[in-house]
C-alpha cells in the first residue's frame, strides 16, 4: 500500500499543515478581523440566497409523461438494493418503465439478491434488465453501460441505498418543459435517521436540499445533482458524453458539465426521496473528504466557468463564492483553534510536566471568554438569527414540523457542525495538495 | 429593476452597521462606568495626598496616621474590583479603547502604593500592617504563566486581608514605573517583589504564604 494512503500519513500531513496555518494566522492576523470577514461574507451571500428565495416565482411546468428509463448502479449494498427496488418498482407512472440495474462486482451477495428480485419482477411483467460487470468499473462507467441499453427519453439515475417516494417521479417529470433542461432533482431527505450524526444530518440535508437548491435552482446555478436520485435528459447526458467515468464525485462532475453544455438543471422539492447516510463520524468523514476532495478537483476542470460572466449567475457569482466561503470558514476556524492554541498547548504541556508550571495553575480562557463574551457576539447572533432562519425555512420546505427533540441536534448542527465540516474542508485542501489517491472510500 | 446581488449588499452593511452602533453604545456604556469609578477613586484621594502632606510637614504622625491609613485602606478596597472589570472592559471591547483608563488607572494605583510605602515609614505603629506584593507582567503580549500567576495572587489576596498585590505592566512607560523596574531589576515577567526582594518566574501559592505573614479573614 502507498504510504500516503495510510491513515496516519494524512493525519500527520494535516496536523503540520494546521500547524503552520495556525501559526501564521496567528502571528499576522487579528481574530476579529477574520471574524468580521468571515460575518459580512456569509451574511451576504445568504442575503442574495434569501431574497432570491422570497421572490414569488411561478414554476413553469409540463404534462409531457416520455417515457423513462431508471438506472441503478449496485455495489455491495445487498443490505438495500432489495428495498431499492421495489420502491423504484412501486413508482407511480403513466407508462412501463424500464430498469436497468448494473451489477459492479461485488463482494457480497448483492448479485444473488438482484437475480431473486428480477425473477420477481419478471413475474410481474416488468421490463427489467441486469447488467453484470465481471471487474469493479466504479459507479460512473457502470452507469454509462447501462445508458447504452436505455430507451427512455428520460433517464433516472437512481443509488441502491436510496428509496423514492411513490410520486417522485411524476413530480420530478413535470419540470422537463423543453430540451433545454438537462436534469431535475429533488429534494434528498435521511432514511430512518437513528444515530446522532444521522439526526444532524437529517437537518442538514433539509437546508441544502430544501433552501440552498431551491434559491440556487431559481438562479440556474445548481452544483449538483445528487447521486441518490437525479432524472436526467438522455440527449443532455449523450450530449456531454456521460458520465466521468474515474471521478470520485461523478454527480457533482455531470452537473458542472451540463452548466458547461449551457442545459439548466432545475430543483422540485415537492418530490422526496430517502437516502441511507453515514452513521458514525467516521464514516462521515470519509464520506465528505470525498466529496469536498471531489469539489476542489472538479473545480480545477471546470476552473473557466470560475468568475465568468457568460455562465450567468453561476459564473459569476455562484461558483466561485461556493469555494470562497469554505476557505473562509477554514481561515475562521483556524484562527479560532490558534485564539486558544497556546493555552490548550500549555495545558498540555504541563501536564505532562515538560512546562515547569503546574497545569492546574494554568488558567485557560477558552473559546467562549474570547469570543463569545465580547461585543463580538452581536455579529454571532445575527448569524446565528439569519442561519435559524434558514433552517426553519428549509424544514417548511421540506413541508416537516420542527419537533422538540430536534432541537439540540438543531444546534449542534447550527454550531459544532459547521466547525468540523470546516475541518473537512481543510483536511481536503491538504489532500488534494499533497495529492493523495482519490478514492471512494466508502460507496 | 435593482440586482438581488445590490440589494443584499445593501442589507448587509445595513445590518453591519447597526451592529456597530449597538456594540459601540455597549462599549461605551463599559469603559463609562469603569471611567467613573475610577474618578470617584481619585478625587478620595486628594484628601489622602493632604493628609500625607501634613504628616511630613507637622510630623504629625499620632493625630493624621489613623486618618491616612483608614482612607488609603478603603481606596486600596475601592481599587481592587476595578482591575479586573477593567480586563474584562479591554478583552470584550471592540469599538472603544481602554489604554487612556488603564494608564490612569495604574498611575492611580502606584499612588497608592506610594501611600502604603508611606504608612510604613511614617505610622510604624499602625495597627493593620498590611503587606505589599508588586507583580510584574507584560500589558501588550499575552503571557499564560502570568494568567496563572494573577490567579494565585488573586487567591491570596482573598484569603489574607493583610496582602495587597499591586500590579505594574513592565511595557508601559508611565509616572514611576521605569525607576521602579530598575530599583529591582525587573527583566522577566512574570516577577514579583515580596519584602523588597524579587523573584522571577512563577511562584506557587505555598512559597507566597511562606514569605508573607496572612491574617485571615474573621
Amino acid at each position: 500500500m502507498d504510504v500516503r494512503e495510510s491513515f496516519w500519513f494524512s493525519a500527520l500531513v494535516v496536523l503540520a499543515g494546521g500547524t503552520i496555518l495556525f501559526y501564521l494566522l496567528a502571528s499576522f492576523v487579528p481574530f476579529i478581523a477574520i471574524y468580521l470577514v468571515t460575518n459580512f461574507v456569509f451574511i451576504y451571500v445568504a442575503m442574495v440566497y434569501l431574497l432570491t428565495y422570497w421572490e414569488e416565482k411561478e414554476e413553469e411546468t409540463t404534462e409531457r409523461k416520455p417515457a423513462i428509463s431508471v438506472i441503478v448502479s449496485a455495489y455491495n449494498c445487498a443490505k438495500t438494493i432489495g428495498k431499492c427496488l421495489e420502491n423504484v418498482l412501486a413508482m407511480d407512472y403513466p407508462k412501463p418503465l424500464q430498469v436497468i440495474v448494473v451489477e459492479d462486482a461485488s463482494t457480497d451477495d448483492t448479485l444473488a439478491r438482484i437475480k431473486a428480485f428480477k425473477k420477481k419482477a419478471a413475474a410481474r411483467g416488468k421490463d427489467f434488465r441486469l447488467v453484470i460487470n465481471g471487474k469493479n468499473q466504479g459507479k460512473g462507467r457502470s452507469i454509462n453501460q447501462a445508458l447504452r441499453f436505455a430507451r427512455g427519453e428520460l433517464v433516472a439515475c437512481i443509488d441502491a441505498d436510496t428509496y423514492p417516494e411513490r410520486d417522485a417521479l411524476l413530480k420530478m417529470v413535470r419540470h422537463f418543459t423543453d430540451g433545454k433542461v438537462g436534469a431535475v432533482i429533488a429534494l434528498v431527505c435521511v432514511h430512518k435517521p437513528s444515530t446522532m450524526i444521522q439526526k444532524i444530518q437529517e437537518i442538514e440535508y433539509y437546508t441544502a436540499f430544501g433552501f440552498w437548491h431551491t434559491a440556487l435552482g431559481r438562479l440556474d446555478s445548481l452544483l449538483v445533482t445528487p447521486g441518490p436520485m437525479s432524472i436526467y435528459s438522455k440527449r443532455a447526458l449523450a450530449d456531454v458524453g456521460g458520465f466521468d467515468a474515474d471521478n470520485i464525485t461523478e454527480d457533482m462532475e455531470i452537473a458542472l458539465h451540463l452548466q458547461d453544455k449551457g442545459y439548466r438543471i432545475k430543483c422540485t422539492t415537492d418530490a422526496r426521496i430517502y437516502t441511507e447516510v453515514p452513521a458514525t463520524i467516521g464514516s462521515l468523514y470519509k464520506q465528505r473528504l470525498r466529496w469536498l476532495r471531489g469539489k476542489i478537483f472538479n473545480g480545477g476542470k471546470y476552473s473557466h466557468m470560475l468568475f465568468n460572466a457568460k455562465y450567468g449567475d453561476f459564473g459569476r457569482f455562484v461558483y466561485p463564492v461556493s469555494f470562497l466561503v469554505e476557505f473562509l470558514g477554514v481561515v475562521f476556524v483556524a484562527r479560532l483553534i490558534a485564539l486558544n492554541g497556546a493555552n490548550v498547548a500549555n495545558g498540555v504541556l504541563g501536564l505532562l510536566n515538560v512546562a515547569a508550571v503546574d497545569s492546574s495553575l494554568l488558567y485557560n480562557p477558552g473559546v467562549f471568554a474570547s469570543m463569545v463574551v465580547d461585543s463580538s457576539i452581536i455579529f454571532f447572533a445575527l448569524t446565528m438569527v439569519v442561519w435559524g432562519y434558514i433552517v426553519w425555512q428549509s424544514f417548511k420546505i421540506a413541508n416537516q414540523p420542527v419537533r422538540l427533540s430536534q432541537l439540540p441536534f438543531i444546534t449542534v448542527f447550527m454550531t459544532v457542525y459547521s466547525l468540523f465540516i470546516s475541518l473537512v474542508y481543510f483536511s481536503s485542501m491538504v489532500h488534494e495538495a499533497i495529492g493523495t489517491k482519490r478514492t471512494w472510500g466508502t460507496r | 429593476m435593482v440586482s438581488v446581488y445590490v440589494k443584499a449588499l445593501f442589507l448587509t452593511l445595513l445590518f453591519f452597521a447597526a451592529n456597530f452602533f449597538l456594540i459601540k453604545y455597549l462599549d461605551d456604556t463599559r469603559a463609562d462606568s469603569v471611567s467613573s469609578q475610577l474618578a470617584t477613586i481619585d478625587e478620595e484621594m486628594q484628601s489622602s495626598r493632604i493628609l500625607l502632606f501634613y504628616i511630613q510637614t507637622a510630623n504629625a504622625t499620632r493625630d493624621a496616621c489613623p486618618a491616612l491609613e483608614a482612607k488609603t485602606m478603603e481606596q486600596l478596597n475601592n481599587i481592587y474590583g476595578l482591575a479586573r472589570q477593567l480586563e474584562e472592559v479591554r478583552h470584550t471591547s471592540i469599538l472603544s479603547s481602554t489604554e487612556q483608563i488603564k494608564r490612569k488607572y495604574i498611575l492611580t494605583n502606584s499612588e497608592l502604593w506610594l501611600y502604603v510605602t508611606q504608612l510604613q515609614k511614617y505610622c510604624s505603629d499602625a495597627p493593620a500592617g498590611i503587606t505589599p506584593i508588586l507583580y510584574f507582567y507584560p500589558d501588550k503580549r499575552d503571557c499564560v504563566e502570568c494568567r496563572a500567576q494573577a490567579e494565585v495572587l488573586d487567591k491570596v489576596r482573598d484569603q489574607c486581608v493583610n496582602v495587597r498585590i499591586f500590579a505594574f505592566p513592565t511595557d508601559l512607560e508611565i509616572g514611576v514605573l521605569p525607576t521602579l523596574m530598575k530599583k529591582y531589576g525587573i527583566e522577566k515577567t512574570p516577577s514579583l517583589v515580596i519584602n523588597e526582594k524579587k523573584i522571577e518566574g512563577i511562584v506557587t501559592e505555598e512559597i507566597i504564604r511562606s514569605l508573607v505573614p496572612c491574617t485571615r479573614k474573621t
